[in-house]
């Protein structure tokens, strides 16, 4: 009886035991945190990658012109890689140094795997409407995160989505670096129209930095085509987005200076 | 000392209250597990109701989500479809040939005219599977907030009108894609997309 007594007692702890371990599995899940591996150390010098979009047999978007979005990008790249090297003294390294073709994934992984401080994708647009111009600074759309899981996946499912998360932690740094880029460019009234949006842009969802992407102008407006053709305007949105950035990394160092070290 | 058959006794009353409790702990997670599946369930079973709620009617009034025309957000713009069937999936069809004809004066088109829509499904858990020819991506314009606009022009169009669909999945010549023009990602089921409308 007492042995009955005992198996019941054993029964009733291995019930509650494998409630405990369903629950249990739910709330160890490695959640957001886990994402939040930081990178650097501080004392390697300002790193920025910047991104030419397009490249190889990806032309991009092509102006009544001819001029193609592949070969621009990487103009105005190799323009800012000379402005940051020389106003900020920072590292600068290029997802693609040629007219060659690039994945998604090869160039967030050269980002990451030198631990940027930055990155830049550099691209351009192209509208149905070809009146449409203006020059675009652009950061990840937190939304993506949510609207990206829909409802009728698990807990389990959405949880499991990592890769495709890493730009979660540099929402709001993306956000100030798009901001300090786009002011930049605004003041000096760079191209007639200026904006700055947010969109779930694939290169920007896999790097683990802050990142933004700048779209230089609407290739599909021919008048903006013949000015983008133009070495001068192309350097003053080189110099803009260089200034954007140098006021961004000052306003980061002000940041860290002001925080009294232990 | 306790009789025999009193402690027996006891010991059946304790059994009974140790299949009591088991019985309750079972009642409670199944209803906790059967809670959580039912409310899909639940939102499943009413497009059937809808869809009977509509019977005999052949004209639809929906809102197409076309770019503006200073090219910056996404607009309602009324339309009527006629579809021959009270189906979801002939009707939803019918507003994506619509969007894809254009908006006229009223704002500016989100994709190329020449695109066709080579099927479209819609599953038991409200993700549409729409398959557009190769000439959404060929005839694009390849920019980059233009293919936002794109995107979420067709992601709109779907969830906002059609209560049945969910999420969209946007495929071309039948194969899952992860992007139309090489920037937005589309890679999983696209659900409304509000903050790029401009509602007046």
């Amino acid at each position: 009886m007492s042995v009955f007594k005992r198996r019941g007692f054993s029964f009733l702890v291995f019930f509650i035991f494998l409630i405990g371990a369903a629950f249990a599995e739910e709330a160890f899940l490695p959640g957001k945190e886990e994402l939040s591996r930081t990178k650097g150390d501080g004392t390697a010098p300002f790193t920025v990658v910047i991104d030419p979009g397009h490249g190889g047999e990806d032309q991009g978007a092509v102006g009544t012109l001819g001029l193609t979005e592949k070969e621009i990008t990487l103009r105005l790249s190799e323009m800012l890689k000379e402005f940051l090297s020389e106003r900020l003294g920072a590292a600068v390294i290029l997802t693609r140094t040629g007219d060659e073709f690039r994945s998604a994934d090869e160039r967030a992984a050269v980002a990451n795997t030198n631990k940027a401080d930055v990155f830049i994708s550099i691209h351009a647009d192209a509208g149905f409407d070809t009146k449409k111009n203006g020059i675009r600074v652009f950061h990840f759309d937190p939304e993506y995160y949510r609207k990206s899981n829909p409802a009728f996946l698990s807990d389990k499912e959405q949880k499991a989505l990592f890769w495709d998360r890493v730009q979660y932690k540099f929402l709001n740094k993306s956000k100030n670096l798009a901001g300090s880029i786009y002011q930049s460019l605004d003041e000096q009234a760079i191209s007639e129209k200026r904006w700055i949006s947010k969109a779930a842009l694939s290169i920007l969802k896999t790097v683990k930095m802050p990142a933004v992407m700048v779209s230089i102008g609407y290739l599909s407006n021919t008048e903006e085509e013949i000015r983008l053709k133009d070495v001068v305007y192309l350097t003053k949105i080189a110099e803009g987005i260089s200034i954007g950035l140098e006021q961004y990394k000052r306003g980061k160092e002000d940041k860290n200076n002001a925080t009294p070290k232990s | 000392m306790q009789h025999p058959r009193a402690k027996k006794k006891l010991a059946n009353k304790k059994f009974r209250t140790f299949v009591l409790i088991c019985f309750l702990l079972l009642v409670v997670v199944s209803y906790f597990y059967f809670f959580n599946t039912g409310t899909i369930k639940k939102e499943s079973e009413t497009p059937s109701v809808r869809s009977s709620a509509l019977k005999g009617e052949d004209i639809k009034k929906v809102k197409l989500f076309f770019s503006s025309r200073d090219g910056e957000h996404l607009i309602p713009v009324t339309r009527e479809i006629i579809a021959e069937s009270n189906d979801v999936q002939e009707r939803a069809r019918r507003a994506m040939m619509e969007l894809i004809d254009g908006p006229g004066e009223s704002g500016v088109a989100t994709l190329p005219d020449s695109t066709k829509i080579r099927g479209f499904y819609i599953d038991d858990k409200g993700l549409a599977y729409i398959d557009f020819s190769r000439e959404i991506r060929e005839n694009h314009p390849k920019g980059v907030w233009t293919e936002a606009l794109t995107v979420y022009s067709i992601a709109n169009t779907l969830i906002f009108n059609f209560p049945e669909i969910k999420s969209v999945r946007i495929l071309i010549e039948g194969e899952e894609v992860e992007d139309l023009a090489g920037h937005i990602d589309v890679g999983k089921p696209l659900t409304e997309y509000i903050s790029i409308v401009k509602f007046d």
